[in-house]
């Protein structure tokens, strides 16, 4: 009997231990800057890859072998969540292990780096020569552009997953303690902030002096950019969280959730202009794009959908990508690039036509 | 996959977070209550393995003979497992408990991986098993670092390793039956340091949440034992030394076992105590010279 007890408990820890501690992946979105496709094409790996090249030749890796902390310590990313964005010819981002980089955009060497207190899961935003970066340590730090200088810093009350918004010499910060703080940008000093009833993860958006930020607490909020007062009657709420990006077109509002729903807001008082959201059946993370006049959907499953932004009807969909899909996808005109988890990158046109893209050195 | 989910996984995560809420957002205060409940819920469980294990020692003497006089080993088998039907005990009986623990085990590391396993895909995982309640809602996010861990990662410090090492010697210690026969004891004395060593390596690999689980039920375990065997019964000397350092006792329960007719376990479960190792000499003593008498007695008979 004891034998069998182990034998058991054996098993089962072999079993679990296969299974292992839950590690980050990242899912960082592609960004596109003089035909180069900067993207992470696996676990803590970024490139930038000639578009231009039919082939899909990566012109550099990060990090590359020779590259180093300035401690002399090899650069590893546990992971990328931090879509790069890139200004005058540099690629900005954080990882998980709490590092900001500017790469230059032609060659991805260093051109500083600087350490934060916590992981990097929401993207930087580059405005007026100032890099914005929230970190899970619960801080937004503001660096010069230039040198990666510290400017300033922000502490909220709990960790900073969402990008940052600059806009209008002010940034709104969307915390995971709950709040939306506008700081003015150049002071970092709070001008106001509200709370909400969950953590806040999905990055706000700005449209006519509206901020639309989505929330754990299922609800999509519009706020008055100058004030911080609700705008709506009543929040708009749905059956789980919102973590994407919503997309502001016209007086409309379109956004993801991680209930699996697409849903179409009024952006004057949050009222659903569809009949019914469009159920994708998984979550989704990522943000809907417009590709020309189609909405461009991603579940987590990796399953895309055109949709008809008039009545939320699929044009086309689903298409398996059979990839793990919770990276914001990069449109540009009729065509959009997708990352996968994993690193695989895709492209999908408006009439929904997707295509793996292969890479080669 | 989805029952497994829906009747184990996902009430213990929804569990753990309304207890971080009572407890404001303690997420390792909300692993011991929860350990706590566990344990008053497999309550009547864990009393009765106490009880099948004291039945089973008390049968060894008669056990032996059987196992003496059948040579033929599906004779001694049927004679075997006639004499426990008999006897009205169910050797599998002290295995129960631990068998109901494994899945919440199981289901534990899987629910601290999704609260406080930290990644951002946890999290959006985490999602999709919350109930419905704003009560749950806003208890998101989760405080992953307790004392000095972070309860969704394995704990390098080997504090708690040791802790979970120590505490299920402990346990071990106490429940381990007393036996006569000489190949039980060297399996127990193996167990008895195999079980620690295994559990103290696991809770390198696995979250530190669960490790925090771990001791704290073997710790419960014992105040259990020591509330329902009286404190007076237990020498808590012995119970940390070595079982070799105690051969004394080994022959003090050889002395005391009963036969299986004198003392049939469906009607005097709680009387013996799990080891007579771990008693207190002075009552050691007192309950030896009871069991010459009632002997004694028998033999007037």
């Amino acid at each position: 009997m004891p034998f069998l007890l182990l034998l058991v408990l054996a098993t089962l820890f072999l079993a679990t231990a296969c299974v292992g501690i839950a590690r980050p992946e990242g899912w960082a979105g592609p960004t596109l800057a003089d035909g180069q496709l900067v993207a992470s094409i696996g676990r803590g790996e970024l490139a930038a890859v000639d578009t231009q090249d039919a082939s899909g030749r990566v012109i550099w890796r990060f990090p590359s072998k020779d590259q180093k902390h300035p401690d002399g310590s090899k650069i590893e990313p546990e992971a990328i969540y931090s879509t790069p964005v890139v200004a005058d010819g540099t690629v900005y981002f954080g990882d998980y292990d709490g590092w900001v980089y500017a790469l230059d955009l032609d060659s991805g060497d260093i051109r500083w780096q600087v350490e934060t207190g916590g992981p990097i899961i929401g993207s930087a935003v580059v405005e007026d020569s100032v890099v914005y970066v929230g970190s899970d340590d619960g801080k937004l730090y503001a660096f010069d552009a230039e040198t990666g200088e510290l400017q300033w810093q922000f502490k909220s009350g709990d960790g900073v997953w969402a990008t940052p918004l600059a806009a209008d010499g002010v940034v709104y910060l969307a915390s995971m303690d709950k709040k939306v703080y506008a700081l003015d940008a150049a002071s970092g000093e709070e001008k106001w902030h509200f709370k909400a009833n969950g953590g806040l993860a999905s990055t706000p958006v700005l449209t006519d002096a509206t901020l639309l930020v989505g929330g754990m607490d299922s609800r999509i909020r519009a706020l008055d950019a100058t004030s911080g007062e609700e705008r709506w009657d009543k929040p708009f709420k749905a059956d789980d969280w919102f973590w994407t990006r919503p997309l502001v077109l016209e007086d409309t509002v379109y956004a993801g959730c991680l209930d699996g729903k697409v849903y179409a807001l009024d952006v004057n008082d949050g009222t659903p202009k569809w009949e019914q959201p469009f159920d994708t059946g998984e979550p989704v993370r990522a943000a809907p794009v417009l590709l020309d006049d189609v909405l461009l959907v991603a579940n987590r499953k990796g399953k895309l959908y055109g949709l008809n932004l008039e009545d939320g009807q699929a044009i086309w969909g689903p298409i398996d990508l059979a990839k793990t899909v919770l990276s914001d996808p990069l449109a540009q005109g009729a065509m959009a690039y997708i990352s996968a988890q994993g690193g695989a990158l895709f492209t999908v046109n408006k009439d929904g036509r997707a295509a793996l893209l292969t890479l080669t050195e | 996959m989805f029952l497994w989910d829906l009747v184990f996984i996902n009430p213990i995560t929804n569990a753990l977070i309304i207890l971080s809420n009572i407890v404001l957002g303690n997420f390792g205060v909300a692993i011991i209550l929860f350990t706590i409940l566990m344990r008053l819920l497999t309550m009547p469980l864990t009393l009765r393995q106490i009880r099948s294990s004291r039945a089973l020692s008390a049968l060894q003497p008669r056990i032996q003979e059987l196992q003496k006089k059948y040579k033929d080993p599906k004779r001694r088998q049927e004679e075997t497992m006639k004499f426990y039907r008999e006897a009205g005990v169910n050797p599998l009986g002290c295995l129960l408990p631990m068998l109901v623990q494994f899945p919440i085990w199981i289901a534990l590391y899987r629910a601290l991986r999704i609260t406080v396993g930290g990644t951002p895909e946890s999290i959006v995982d985490l999602s999709q098993r919350l109930y419905p309640w704003g009560y749950i809602e806003q208890a998101v996010p989760l405080e992953n670092s307790f004392l000095w861990m972070n309860l969704g990662q394995p704990d390098t410090s080997l504090i708690l390793a040791f802790i979970v090492f120590a505490s299920t010697y402990v346990q071990q210690r106490l429940a381990t039956p007393p036996t006569t026969d000489p190949r039980t004891q060297s399996t127990n004395q193996m167990m008895l340091w195999m079980m620690p060593l295994m559990f103290a390596f696991f809770t390198l690999q696995v979250p530190s949440g669960l490790g925090v689980y771990w001791a704290m039920s073997n710790i419960v375990g014992v105040v259990m034992y020591y509330f329902t065997h009286g404190p007076e019964r237990i020498n808590w000397r012995t119970v940390l030394l070595p079982p070799s350092a105690a051969p004394a006792g080994r022959q003090a329960s050889r002395r005391e076992e009963p036969s299986p007719k004198e003392k049939a376990p469906a009607e005097q479960p709680a009387e013996e105590p799990a080891d007579a190792a771990l008693l207190s000499g002075g009552k050691r003593k007192k309950r030896l010279r009871h069991g010459r008498s009632r002997g004694k007695r028998k033999d007037r008979r």
